[in-house]
């Protein structure tokens, strides 16, 4: 199991000198399998424009999980590369609404936000709910479940060959009650648990999230207790705020690493890549 | 703790012929160079992760849904009593405004099966015991709908309270019950 990171950043992309070291593209991991013509991608920011234009030529099948249809979390889709192309076959899953999740991503895929509708893509294209009960992709089996984060949003977690990927980009565990002590009760902990990679938002500093209570993100002091709660083996912390510089996100990931004593965590980088 | 647990062990993969990528070590991660590909060969230092066996399905956890875990935030900061169970009908939660009416804490109880709470605080309505049935949480969740009565209990000091209570069920966007909430106001408060 392969794990890129092609955007790590939450919220809004933020190019520029001072976010080299970390990135500025927003949410999009991928993840590559003993399948080589299968890709799971989670996200479509505007990281996914970069996979799409390095994907490997032996790709044909392509499950794209959206966590949520917050901007920042679908902005790339239009600039996704096999979209267009007619060998994909490419099935989007996102979190159920009463609405249809064509009608849903069609107002961001059509004018006047943008030029092209989603009926005009050449692959093969399947909209299908986020899986509330384990599915088969591929080798991959993921299991969705919805989380605390406004709007409707899911985390993800994704095992192939004996290997757990947990996926929860946007979430603020903090509200659930008293945190961080029942993982009965507490949003998030049935996928994370025991993942061999938690890939979590860690979005703010402690002062930070004291006065953005209730936005739908952690402080990366939340991130490693949900980590710890979750038993998880590994933390990437995700979803860096677009205001962090790289010294605020090397900050932050230096104060983290001094709460998760026994396990590794690490803030995820664009462009690199993690082998479980 | 569960970190002792946690502890991962790195195993390098493939040495990057770049000295400036091959010294660095240690870490989850290392930046792969522009125009990397997802292609093995192209991945010049990719790690191996968790060289321990894995923890895999055995470990799952049986959390509550978020919609009931958000409901139990809400009824802990509200100021009347609120009383939840979960699809199987087991109360599952209550706030302190109805510890007060019940004369019970939540945390000498935390999980209080179907059968024990339609009968331990001896609801009746015009001196007749009531059936569970009867109950507007328990008709809440077998006919999903809101439901609403008035009644007696006796309280765990013995103290008979009348309650006026309105029931809801607690519905998924999938459709699914996963659980019912009660709402109560003591129609003659001490």
């Amino acid at each position: 199991m392969r794990i890129t990171f092609w955007g790590v950043r939450g919220s809004l992309a933020t190019p520029g000198r001072e976010t080299l070291g970390y990135g500025g593209d927003t949410s999009c991991v991928a993840i590559a399998g003993p399948d080589p013509e299968h890709l799971v991608v989670l996200d479509a920011g505007t990281g996914i424009r970069r996979l799409g234009v390095n994907i490997p030529s032996e790709v044909r099948h392509i499950d794209l999980f959206l966590s949520h249809l917050h901007l920042d979390h679908i902005l790339g889709l239009g600039f996704f590369a096999p979209l267009f192309r007619d060998r994909f076959n490419v099935t989007v899953w996102a979190p159920s609404s009463a609405t249809p999740l064509l009608d849903r991503l069609g107002r961001y895929l059509s004018p006047p936000l943008f030029p092209v509708r989603l009926r005009d893509l050449s692959c093969e294209l399947r909209l299908r709910d986020a899986p509330e009960t384990p599915v088969a992709c591929g080798a991959f089996t993921v299991t969705a479940a919805s989380i605390i984060h406004p709007d409707m949003a899911v985390g993800y977690r994704v095992e192939t060959e004996g290997r757990t990927v947990a996926y929860l980009p946007d979430h603020e565990p903090a509200l659930s009650p008293s945190f961080p002590d029942m993982p009965r009760w507490t949003s998030g902990v049935g996928i994370a648990h025991a993942a061999d990679l938690l890939i979590h938002d860690g979005q703010y500093s402690e002062d930070e999230y004291s006065t953005h209570v209730g936005w739908g993100h952690s402080s990366v002091i939340h991130a490693v207790a949900f980590a710890n709660l979750a038993a998880a083996r590994s933390l990437m912390l995700f979803h860096h705020d677009p205001s962090h510089d790289d010294g605020d996100v090397e900050r932050l990931e230096h104060e983290a690493q001094r709460a998760f004593v026994g396990g590794q965590v690490e803030a995820a980088r664009e462009g690199s890549t993690v082998t479980l | 703790m569960l970190r002792g647990h946690a502890r991962l062990h790195l195993v390098p993969l493939e040495r990057s012929r770049d000295p400036s990528v091959a010294t660095q070590d240690g870490g989850l991660h290392e930046l792969l160079h522009d125009g990397c590909s997802l292609a093995p060969a192209n991945v010049k230092t990719a790690r191996v992760l968790a060289a321990r066996p894995p923890l895999g399905h055995a470990a799952a956890v049986d959390q509550y849904p978020m919609e009931l875990i958000l409901v139990r935030h809400l009824a802990s900061r509200l100021a009347v009593p609120v009383f939840i169970v979960d699809a199987a009908g087991d109360l599952v939660y209550f706030n302190e405004p109805a510890e007060r009416v019940l004369g019970r804490r939540y945390d000498e109880i935390r999980i209080m099966p179907f059968e024990e709470w339609t009968t331990a605080f001896l609801p009746s309505a015009d001196g007749r015991r009531l059936d569970p049935a009867e109950l507007p949480l328990v008709a809440a969740l077998r006919q999903m709908t809101p439901a609403h009565s008035q009644f007696e209990i006796v309280n765990a000091a013995g103290a008979r309270r009348r309650l006026e209570v309105t029931a809801f069920p607690v519905i998924a966007p999938s459709d699914h019950l996963i659980g019912a909430v009660a709402m109560f106001w003591e129609s003659d408060p001490e």
